[in-house]
């Protein structure tokens, strides 16, 4: 019996070994670990006499809070929250092979939106958060499904529409909030806006019990629920893999009676949900002794989006590497703080997340090549050149 | 009027060298997303390095003199920067738009990283002295006006720059053989071109220019430098494509999107919309002209991207290994 299930979880590891999934999760470990040394290395060149306190406080990231590292783990959880949803914005629209750089436009947009029901919607009772909350992911649909259209109808480079729509929804956001509504939502003094109503604060349900002053809420759950359920769609029902396939080979997929267009359209506007959602549950959070989150009128388009990015190929587009390749960039973020302190601006943590992207965009074709050269014991052979070339179609 | 045109130059002269940037990298079949990043470096140390001049060392030395030295080293930041994306898109022939995003990305956190390091601050200042304030040709007063007197260096390095890439691929070796590099690597190489070495040659020079637009943009219009062009190397992509890879076509897109990012900043300098402004209280005209320049992007792509005249190989990384 033992014996019997001992086997199987050796064939089963065996199998694992030589799958995509596996070569994968080594060429995700790669990026990560090359762009940490690379950290290492500024944190010494720009000071090396705090170097040692510097480069512990940045591998203990979340582990690091002062009064302990329960409640890291909630804040790790809390805030890593939206960007598990710029994540999965990013990631389903990579399986239709669209590259969602507007994730930051549509997690804009699904904040604003929320927010206005969540201070404006006073006669909704216990139902004015569940309503910000779908309000919100609606309006990042719809800023989704904008670039889906611009790109499957007319074509349009969908990073350059991308971008621009990621200023638009900026700007326009911060004028009407600056405008017409800035006696009602802002408060002028801090150019922020006020906090959303009580009834629209996201529950804590019970997690203020178990990870106190961590201000983690329900939106964790909601969370993992969407990673669940995205992994369903994409996996198990015929939508899902009609897109996928949309993502795998365009050709082929037409061939097989797929509607390209409509494809592309809607996964945006899924995408584009998700990454609204997690704009939403940004601003509804009730946040630690439930002071409630706010929003900066600043001109600066919000990096939740473009987390995403790096989250989406760290976790290979998968629902559930999603999920810890979030926890793993928020887990770095955190060590952005106390590194300030010691006199490390903490824009290093952005550095070394973005070396950690561009290392993945080609970390599995040096995992590939480390593997050929291993079997063929040729060091001196050049890139096989089955090997390489584009790990997925990616659309521009 | 004369002010208004002026003001364009500002807009479209940067425009302008950072769409040619593109240029160069996409005709040698390499996609640059990463011109916004490469701008953001270029201008930043461009400005560093008028900041030590200026205020550290205080160097006395002729404005334009200085103002060209900084064009080059920021032009130099631009094409060393660059070669990250040419090892990247290149060498290991990965995806140039994840590659792109990261360099992006990459751009942005350096140089706040570094700024806070170097000066301790997130605002880097230099001494606007760079204006020309030439009384040349003064009894005409519109061309002392946008040519001489409130002109930049920088307008006429655009223009030098426009006419040496339109002379560059109409009639040297060079020009061709890179055309083809991005045309079709394969009879490229069969014709004896070494693919790889004009791809990397595209690369870099889009990378010293897109550096050196990087500090085009930011000397006329500003005098500090916070880490960001505000999407220019992205407007700058959508230039090239209405201009449809050609140089010529990308000085009139170049005029057409600097048009409207001009309208965008000066608008209520402009009496007639002030005039609007004024009896229609409640239309957002800030609103409107702030995201003209961006809305008017996605629209002219719209209408040109359906016949797409990209050269044929761009973005596709080549094996020269490969049958």
């Amino acid at each position: 019996m033992m014996n019997d299930i001992k086997q199987k979880l050796t064939s089963k590891w065996n199998n694992f070994k030589v799958s995509q999934g596996f070569k994968n999760i080594t060429a995700s470990l790669l990026a990560i670990l090359l762009g940490i040394l690379l950290g290492i290395i500024i944190i010494l060149i720009t000071n090396i006499n705090n170097a040692g306190l510097g480069i512990s406080r940045l591998l203990l990231g979340a582990f690091n809070n002062p009064r302990g590292p329960w409640i890291g783990i909630g804040q790790l959880l809390y805030y890593a929250t939206p960007l598990i949803f710029t994540g999965l914005a990013v990631a389903f629209a990579f399986k239709t092979g669209v590259f969602n750089i507007g994730a930051s436009g549509q997690y804009t947009m699904g904040l604003f939106t929320a927010c206005v029901v969540g201070i404006m919607g006073d006669g909704l009772g216990f139902m004015q958060w569940p309503i910000a909350l779908l309000a919100g992911g609606l309006a990042g649909a719809l800023w989704g499904a904008i670039a889906g259209i611009f790109k499957a109808l007319f074509n349009v480079n969908i990073v350059i529409s991308g971008i621009m729509l990621n200023y638009i929804g900026m700007f326009i956001v911060n004028s009407i909030l600056g405008g017409p509504l800035r006696p009602y939502m802002v408060d002028g003094a801090q150019n922020r806006t006020i906090v959303v109503d009580q009834a629209a604060r996201t529950p804590y349900a019970f997690l203020d019990k178990i990870f106190p002053n961590s201000g983690l809420d329900f939106g964790i759950i909601i969370a993992i629920g969407s990673v669940v359920l995205i992994w369903f769609v994409l996996n198990k029902t015929v939508f899902g893999r009609e897109l996928k396939s949309v993502g795998m080979n365009r050709d082929a997929a037409k061939y097989a009676g797929v509607n390209e267009k409509r494809a592309i359209i809607l996964s945006m506007a899924i995408a584009g949900f998700l990454a609204g959602i997690g704009g939403a549950l940004f601003i509804l959070a009730p946040s630690t002794r439930n002071l409630g989150n706010q929003y900066s009128l600043e001109n600066v388009v919000l990096g939740a989006g473009f987390d995403g990015i790096p989250i989406a190929l760290l976790g290979n587009s998968h629902p559930v590497g999603v999920f810890f390749a979030a926890l793993f960039i928020q887990y770095i973020k955190l060590a952005g703080d106390p590194m300030q302190s010691l006199g490390y601006a903490s824009e290093i943590v952005n550095l070394i997340i973005a070396v950690i992207l561009y290392f993945s965009a080609f970390a599995l074709i040096v995992g590939q090549y480390i593997a050929k050269l291993k079997k063929n014991k040729k060091p001196k052979d050049k890139l096989p050149s089955d090997l390489v070339t584009k790990p997925q179609e990616v659309n521009q | 009027m004369s002010f208004i045109i002026s003001q364009s130059f500002y807009f479209i002269i940067p425009l302008l060298i950072v769409a040619l940037a593109g240029l160069f990298s996409e005709k040698s079949g390499t996609v640059n997303i990463a011109l916004e990043g490469i701008m953001v470096i270029g201008a930043f140390f461009g400005v560093l390095f008028l900041h030590y001049m200026q205020s550290v060392l205080k160097v006395q030395m002729n404005p334009q003199l200085l103002l060209l030295l900084a064009l080059i080293v920021a032009g130099i930041a631009g094409l060393i920067f660059s070669s990250l994306l040419g090892f990247l898109a290149i060498k290991m022939r990965a995806d140039q738009t994840i590659g792109g995003t990261a360099l992006n990305l990459l751009a942005a956190a350096l140089v706040v990283y570094l700024s806070k390091a170097i000066v301790h601050d997130t605002r880097i200042y230099f001494s606007p002295v760079f204006e020309f304030k030439s009384n040349f040709l003064h009894q005409v007063p519109f061309v002392n006006y946008v040519f001489f007197n409130h002109a930049y260096l920088t307008t006429y390095i655009g223009i030098l720059i426009l006419i040496i890439t339109v002379l560059v691929f109409k009639y040297t070796k060079f020009g061709l053989r890179l055309s083809a590099c991005g045309e079709h690597p394969q009879a490229a190489q069969s014709a004896g071109i070494n693919v790889i070495k004009y791809r990397w040659a595209g690369v870099l020079i889009s990378g010293f220019l897109g550096g050196l637009g990087g500090l085009a943009y930011v000397i006329p219009t500003s005098i500090s430098f916070e880490g960001t062009v505000s999407g220019y190397g992205f407007l700058a992509l959508a230039v090239l494509i209405f201009g449809q890879w050609k140089p010529s076509r990308v000085l009139l897109a170049a005029i057409f999107f600097g048009f409207f990012k001009t309208l965008s900043v000066v608008y209520f300098g402009i009496d007639v919309i002030s005039g609007w402004m004024s009896s229609y209280p409640n239309i957002p005209f800030a609103m409107f002209f702030r995201i003209l320049p961006y809305v008017v992007t996605l629209i002219v792509l719209a209408i040109t991207s359906k016949k797409s005249r990209a050269p044929k190989a761009s973005g596709i990384p080549f094996d020269p290994l490969a049958g």
